[in-house]
């Protein structure tokens, strides 16, 4: 079964949805029917590579005379998420060891941050790394993309408000600056 | 033969005219340590295993059930002894109601304290990772 679209749960990188993924492979389904994106994409084979790991190991845990804790796939939920979050690190200032950041972590604090803005909806965001300051502090490019409630008001005026509530997120919530913010209109909603 | 990695504590060597004897301190304890000290830092709300920390943490609750062995946990955490040096790595999920860099900051000073009250071993390199940051602890402006 091929999986083109995500509406909701943890994305991936690539944009496919781990939760899917997860039901797949639990149903058997992701070893013998992947797509051509699953075959050749290292997220989604790093991703079911890991799922099937602690799917294995979880089994012969429930095997066991105990059940496993309630709680136990949220937490592998999790621990594959994190895998996917370990990637690009943003810098952050320190006088100790050091100290970074998931960009996919910021990305997504950042994408809330759009979305406070009333008669917007932010879609996809990602974060890179443009340089260092001199505190040792990453400073990041955004790209966002959006959709706007029709007739909200003058675009330009919204994406203004999104600019600043972006930059002020960043630097409030992270405690990094961002150097650029790209935003791509994409989309109006009624 | 025990293969765990160890290290000296800062006042290894007896002194006096006590029988000589060495104190020695594996990774897991300063593990354990730190995990405790990183997870009660204000601003962290877990730490964060990873999948090799997952199935870490299986095995040794499977070892608990089977009476073998009652360990500490040490999820989210990794120690390196590197000759003298101590290295530890944090992977943090933190509150979005602070400041990141504040709290990756107060976590790697909280650890750096605890590991060195607890074990003598003085100025371990703490490093941070913050794999996620917990957007339910802030609210969005409403539309």
């Amino acid at each position: 079964m091929a999986v083109n679209d995500i509406t909701d749960g943890y994305a991936l990188p690539c944009g496919r949805g781990l939760e899917n993924l997860w039901a797949r492979l639990q149903a058997g389904d992701w070893l013998v029917n992947q797509d051509e994106h699953e075959r050749n994409c290292p997220h989604c084979q790093a991703a079911g590579g890991s799922l099937r790991m602690l799917n294995e190991a979880t089994r012969q845990l429930a095997d066991e005379p105990v059940a496993p804790r309630p709680a136990l796939t949220d937490r592998i939920m999790s621990a594959v998420r994190a895998e996917a979050r370990r990637g690009e690190m943003v810098p952050l200032p320190t006088r100790g060891g050091p100290i970074g950041v998931s960009e996919q972590a910021i990305a997504v604090v950042l994408r809330f941050a759009a979305d406070g803005v009333p008669g917007v909806r932010a879609r996809r965001c990602t974060v890179r790394t443009r340089s260092v300051d001199k505190q040792g502090s990453g400073v990041i490019d955004v790209e966002l993309s959006l959709a706007l409630r029709y007739g909200v008001g003058p675009a330009e005026q919204i994406l203004a408000e999104v600019r600043a509530r972006v930059a002020a997120a960043a630097a409030v919530v992270v405690g990094i600056r961002v150097d650029r913010c790209d935003l791509r209109l994409e989309d109006l909603y009624p | 033969m025990n293969q765990l990695p160890d290290i000296p504590a800062s006042s290894a060597a007896a002194t006096g005219d006590g029988p000589r004897a060495e104190r020695l301190i594996t990774e897991p304890v300063v593990a354990a340590i730190a995990a405790h000290a990183a997870a009660r830092t204000p601003g962290v709300v877990r730490l964060e295993p990873g999948v090799v920390g997952v199935l870490r943490e299986i095995t040794r609750i499977a070892r608990r059930w089977a009476g073998l062995a009652v360990t500490a946990p040490v999820e989210g955490v990794r120690v390196r002894f590197d000759g003298d040096a101590v290295g530890i790595h944090l992977d943090l999920v933190v509150t979005a109601d602070r400041q990141a860099a504040a709290t990756a900051v107060a976590a790697q000073r909280a650890v750096t304290e605890a590991v060195t009250a607890n074990t003598g071993i003085s100025a371990p390199v703490v490093s941070v990772s913050i794999l996620d940051i917990d957007i339910s602890t802030c609210s969005p402006v409403a539309e």
